[in-house]
């Protein structure tokens, strides 16, 4: 945060010494910068920054307060238990990327590849399933959960995210084949490469920005998603997001714990989006206007 | 020949997945939504009854409220969204050092759940130790004995702040590759003529966002229509049911209620009011591009 601000005084003291006429405008487009910057990263600022406060300093809105670890500690304590809800949603996440992946290559590799009837028809129908409020869907798998003793497993919020995350990558993954030319496969089954073995050895690293991006994007949706796991979990399988309203007692909220949890909830996703920035900005805004 | 088989094996596997998952489900519910079925009363679904249940819908106020709040909470959302992103794509798009550092890391925004987000509005609103409270109060002393969560209004204008702070980062970036894109050939052209900034802005930049501000739009309402999470963690649908959205309403209906026939119904008018939304604005898509 604070090396924001002082990148943002910068370049004001520069602007000071050109005519008056542009001052004024870049001035106001300066602070509009600043107060974008303020609303955007405050809120995360200010987690951060509860998760180190102390109870007694919680119901304030002082910034200088001597920093505790005990937060992080209370919250991976048996009260709480962060650990087991960590790894339930550690286990969602990766195994429906898994599953996710590779199917979606598979079947965007034939889809950007191949003669297929109603292709157009195919893409729409799957990302349609996208359009319709996921509430739909929860409703029946609630019923048919309770039936096989699928309520509060991990099993089951993988099966549900899989329907979310597939047409997602495919999308994503198909836009990015597209642009990969065809020649470069030809040439390798001249040379007497089976099919798989051109998917795997060529086609894969060239797709890989795309692969990335999907991975990103489905491992956002996985991470942070709550209502699957508002509904179909209650004790054992709860995920973090839902393991927030723990934080909520008879006597109140307890904030700065519920901070605790959050930093280390939002830390994944936060680093894993940092790490691939440019790849996934690029891949998701050139996917949505071409 | 070995083609023709090879190419419908690849996608057998996602599509077994998808129509497991995702189909089935849909069908499953539609059935679900012809039926009496009161979980509180029977474990078995109840009778048949036809398209009864989304007639109910139309003579129940509940359902009424909800769509009149549906519509305030998504107009707003998408509203305040676009334009904001318009603004701050002009404003982030420019060649500069420090707007490059700040473009980088406005995706962080995206990343962070929702859920987390929303509770995080519900502390920074609180009336005795918020911290938007205490801002807001300091610039604007009007505001300052407002208890943002009791009122209606204000309690919407809280859940939309909250919304619009998830998607304007996203949509702001879909703006900024836009604009750092275009040919900077027109607009020096527009200099030379002696265009002002407000006009070049009008007749060259906005007509030149035009595809990319309907796209955006169609997302940014699917979401908004979608939009769960927050209402969960900020408002619970209050105060009284001025912030119970359609989507949320069919939760409370299903899952508080246990009515899932109704609420099954009720999910079935969602998707047929977002269908009807996502097709008006295509039609309008297609359109523009035959003019190009």
């Amino acid at each position: 945060m604070n090396s924001q601000m002082n990148l943002e005084k910068q370049p004001k003291k520069a602007e000071n010494r050109r005519s008056i006429r542009k001052i004024f405008p870049s001035i106001l487009e300066n602070i509009s910068v600043l107060l974008i910057v303020l609303f955007l990263f405050v809120p995360i600022f200010w987690i951060f920054l509860t998760s180190f406060k102390p109870y007694e300093e919680v119901f304030t809105t002082s910034i200088f307060f001597q920093p505790t670890l005990e937060n992080y500690l209370a919250v991976f304590s048996s009260s709480f238990d962060l650990g087991k809800y960590y790894s339930n949603s550690t286990i969602v996440v990766v195994v429906t990327l898994l599953i996710t992946l590779v199917v979606s290559v598979l079947a965007s590799y034939s889809l950007s590849r191949f003669y297929i009837p109603g292709k157009q028809i195919i893409m729409f129908g799957i990302l349609a399933t996208q359009f319709i409020p996921l509430i739909i869907n929860v409703i029946p798998y609630f019923v048919m959960f309770r039936n096989l003793g699928l309520l509060d497993t991990t099993l089951g919020l993988i099966i549900v995210n899989l329907g979310h995350t597939i047409p997602y990558a495919i999308w994503l993954i198909k836009g990015f084949m597209d642009r990969i030319p065809i020649a470069i496969e030809e040439q390798a089954s001249i040379d007497g490469a089976s099919r798989l073995r051109i998917i795997w050895s060529i086609l894969l690293p060239l797709a890989k920005p795309g692969i990335i991006t999907a991975s990103v994007f489905c491992f956002v949706i996985i991470w942070n998603e709550f209502m699957f796991a508002l509904i179909l979990t209650n004790r054992e399988a709860v995920t973090l997001p839902v393991a927030l309203q723990f934080f909520i007692g008879e006597e109140g909220v307890i904030w700065n714990q519920m901070a605790a949890a959050g930093t280390l909830f939002i830390l994944p996703t936060v680093v894993f989006m940092l790490l691939v920035r440019k790849q996934f900005v690029q891949g998701m805004t050139s996917g949505s206007i071409k | 020949m070995k083609n023709k088989l090879f190419k419908y094996i690849l996608l057998i596997p996602a599509f077994i997945l998808l129509a497991l998952t995702t189909f089935y489900p849909l069908v499953r519910s539609f059935w679900i939504s012809l039926h009496d079925w009161d979980l509180k009363e029977t474990a078995e679904m109840g009778p048949f009854v036809g398209i009864n249940n989304y007639l109910n819908a139309f003579s129940d106020y509940q359902f009424w409220n909800t769509l009149k709040a549906t519509l305030i909470f998504t107009g707003s959302t998408v509203i305040t969204t676009i334009v904001l992103s318009i603004l701050v794509g002009l404003l982030l798009s420019k060649e500069k050092k420090h707007l490059s550092f700040i473009r980088a890391v406005l995706i962080i925004p995206f990343a962070v759940s929702p859920a987390l987000i929303g509770y995080s509005w519900r502390f920074m609103l609180n009336p005795d130790y918020g911290l938007f409270d205490r801002i807001i109060g300091f610039f604007i002393p009007a505001l300052s004995d407002v208890i943002w969560l009791s009122h209606e209004a204000t309690a919407m204008v809280a859940l939309v702040s909250v919304v619009v702070w998830i998607f304007m980062p996203f949509i702001s970036l879909m703006f900024i590759s836009a604009l750092m894109g275009m040919p900077k050939e027109v607009f020096e052209a527009a200099k030379v003529d002696g265009a002002s900034s407000m006009q070049t802005f009008f007749r060259i930049t906005l007509p030149m966002l035009q595809p990319i501000i309907l796209i955006a739009t169609i997302l940014t309402t699917m979401f908004t229509l979608k939009a769960f999470d927050p209402i969960v963690t900020l408002t619970q649908g209050g105060p009284g049911a001025s912030t119970s959205v359609l989507n949320f309403f069919i939760y409370k209906t299903g899952f508080q209620f246990f009515n899932l026939g109704y609420s099954a119904a009720l999910g079935y008018i969602l998707a047929g009011i977002t269908m009807v939304v996502v097709i008006v604005y295509m039609r309008r898509l297609v359109k523009g591009d035959q003019w190009n």
